[in-house]
């Protein structure tokens, strides 16, 4: 595009064309000194290292699928670092803190499920849980369900009313109004 | 808008310049002051005094390979368990308490009416794990207590691993806290829990209409990251396994913590009150880290669920992670700052003495179905990856770990990487 004849220009043509180069010259002069903001501070040197695990990521990844590459084989049959074997099912055996009967470990848990009366025979609680896991699969809700401290901090500025439920949530019964 | 794409020429042009071109002594002044900061002098004594514990104590068993590393038994679809356990029984300053005996039955006041402590099993298994014992570990105790405490989660079930570590934070937290929190002007929660894995995060949420701002600061034990599905059709996003495009440079950590941090706009369901207009706008959010944690922990949310259909998927995808992390554009300040084009502000230098360099220590994948999987922690231990798959521990070669699906991933601040690795 080249720079248009001034002297043919309408004094109309001219001003906008005037107005459009100072809009030009503003961007550039704005996005030139955050780069050379950026450079100056440093903001931007990790990019080699960022490369570099990249890189490295990728090299790691056509290794493992290479077919002569002997992946890690399934860990039940091999011989750990100790030189140990190990069965599929745990065969230790010790008490049941619960009951008291001998259980060997491998099958622990579904004893203690039944021992303590918990699990699909239990009855199902209206839990903490879901709404614990609804709460955190929002995206941008960083509180942490077991969070203690929805209420405490005073650099809270509670000004958008978006942390007033937390409150209700872990009240157990003692309710105050903030 | 033609304003807009010269715009971003531009700063692809500027961008591209040889960095190497600029001013060395910013970078040199940079990584001077990154030295001076120092580490919390107790975690200093409590890494000391394990030191000295575990080297006193019996090495007849395979002395060549580092203490700590012991198989735990599956007790029974526990494998999400073991894979957190292993994890927390090598996050540097955690185990060094447990293992120093800060948290014992001396000390424990053992507050629930069951007499169960998940901090004191915690300490046990500890104890066990670094006593030079080889032979696999039954955590059967654990799980006892931990049943009692997480009630609605006690199952014999395929459990979610990133739930049981929350749920540990938090029993350990309840024990520990009361104790600890005797004096509360010392700025949070004092208990090993929180000390170690509780950061700060920063939430902005802007008016639209007028541009006013209000801030939020809200503590996290870890954080918890939705991975990049914009620029996937939905045709590939409704089928159950879901193969993207490798090439996009979407699956990476980095871009997830970019996604976090990413200023969003809210559903116009979402207006949010503004104090300077008096009313309900539509807002824009943006999340921002405030303060970091020695330990900082990473979930990637693989695991979608939807409350219309009623099911849940898993998102098998491959996620890129770094073994170094720099943490630095993901604080507050520069978050901050980046919005503003990059122009400083006098008042938001908040050098906290935590870096933001972070070193990989621990990563927990997993693979196969959303019912039927199987976790597994590869752990870093003096430079050589080892691979937690329940009882068996084995050595693997890096790649394989880079190569590997992660859920969680652990990391720790690089000094303290370092001064634990230093033996």
């Amino acid at each position: 595009m080249s720079v248009p004849n001034e002297e043919n220009m309408s004094p109309h043509t001219q001003l906008s064309s005037h107005f459009l180069g100072e809009l030009l010259d503003s961007i550039i002069v704005d996005v030139a000194s955050e780069c050379h903001r950026i450079a100056k501070l440093g903001l931007d040197r990790n990019s080699e290292e960022e490369e570099e695990e990249l890189r490295l990521s990728a090299q790691a990844r056509v290794t493992v699928a290479a077919p002569s590459h002997s992946c890690e084989t399934n860990g039940k049959y091999v011989v750990d670092i100790f030189g140990q074997t190990h069965p599929t099912v745990a065969n230790e055996v010790f008490d049941c803190m619960n009951c008291g009967r001998p259980i060997v470990a491998g099958r622990f848990a579904p004893h203690l499920e039944k021992c303590m009366g918990k699990g699909r025979k239990a009855r199902v609680k209206a839990t903490r849980s879901s709404t614990a896991a609804q709460n955190r699969y929002s995206r941008g809700s960083p509180v942490s369900a077991y969070s203690p401290y929805s209420n405490s901090t005073g650099t809270h500025k509670l000004s958008n009313g978006t942390y007033n439920h937390t409150v209700e949530e872990y009240s157990n019964g003692t309710c105050e109004e903030p | 808008m033609i304003l807009i794409l010269i715009r971003l020429l531009c700063l692809k042009i500027f961008m591209d310049m040889p960095s190497k071109t600029h001013d060395s002594v910013i970078d040199d002044l940079m990584r001077r002051s990154s030295k001076r900061r120092r580490l919390n002098s107790v975690v200093d004594l409590d890494l000391k005094r394990s030191k000295l514990l575990v080297s006193m104590r019996d090495r007849r068993a395979k002395s060549c390979y580092p203490l700590g590393l012991r198989g735990l038994n599956n007790l029974g679809s526990t494998c999400f368990m073991n894979s957190v356990l292993q994890a927390l029984l090598h996050a540097p300053s955690f185990w060094n308490y447990f293992l120093s005996e800060r948290h014992g039955p001396e000390t424990c006041k053992k507050r629930s009416s069951d007499h169960l402590c998940l901090a004191c099993d915690f300490g046990v298994i500890c104890s066990a794990v670094y006593s030079g014992n080889r032979t696999p570990y039954s955590p059967a105790q654990f799980l006892y207590s931990w049943w009692h405490h997480s009630a609605n989660l006690a199952s014999y079930e395929q459990q979610d691993a990133h739930e049981f570590f929350i749920s540990v934070l938090d029993g350990i937290h309840e024990r520990e806290g009361k104790e600890r929190n005797s004096n509360k002007d010392n700025g949070g929660c004092q208990c090993i829990a929180h000390r170690v894995f509780s950061g700060m995060l920063r939430s902005d949420v802007t008016c639209t209409a007028c541009g006013f701002t209000s801030t939020t600061y809200d503590p996290c034990v870890d954080i918890s990251l939705n991975m990049d599905t914009t620029n996937f059709s939905s045709v590939d996003v409704a089928s159950k396994s879901v193969r993207p495009n490798e090439d996009t440079g979407r699956s990476t950590l980095l871009a997830c913590l970019d996604l976090f941090t990413r200023p969003e706009r809210l559903g116009s369901d979402q207006k949010l009150y503004c104090q300077n207009c008096q009313e309900r706008r539509d807002s824009m959010k943006q999340m921002s880290i405030k303060r970091l944690p020695l330990v900082l922990s990473l979930h990637i949310k693989r695991f979608e669920h939807s409350s219309l259909r009623r099911s849940s998927r898993k998102i098998d995808w491959f996620l890129q992670f770094p073994f170094s992390l720099d943490m630095t554009p993901y604080l507050s300040p520069s978050i901050v700052r980046n919005r503003f084009g990059n122009r400083i502000f006098g008042f938001e230098s908040d050098e906290s003495d935590i870096s933001s360099e972070f070193e990989v220590f621990a990563v927990v994948t997993h693979s196969g179905m959303l019912d039927s999987g199987h976790y597994v922690t590869y752990l870093r231990l003096q430079d050589q990856w080892y691979k937690c798959d329940d009882a068996w521990i084995t050595e693997v070669d890096e790649r394989i770990v880079r190569a590997a699906q992660c859920y969680m991933i652990f990391y720790v601040q690089k000094m303290l990487y370092c001064k634990a690795n230093e033996d």
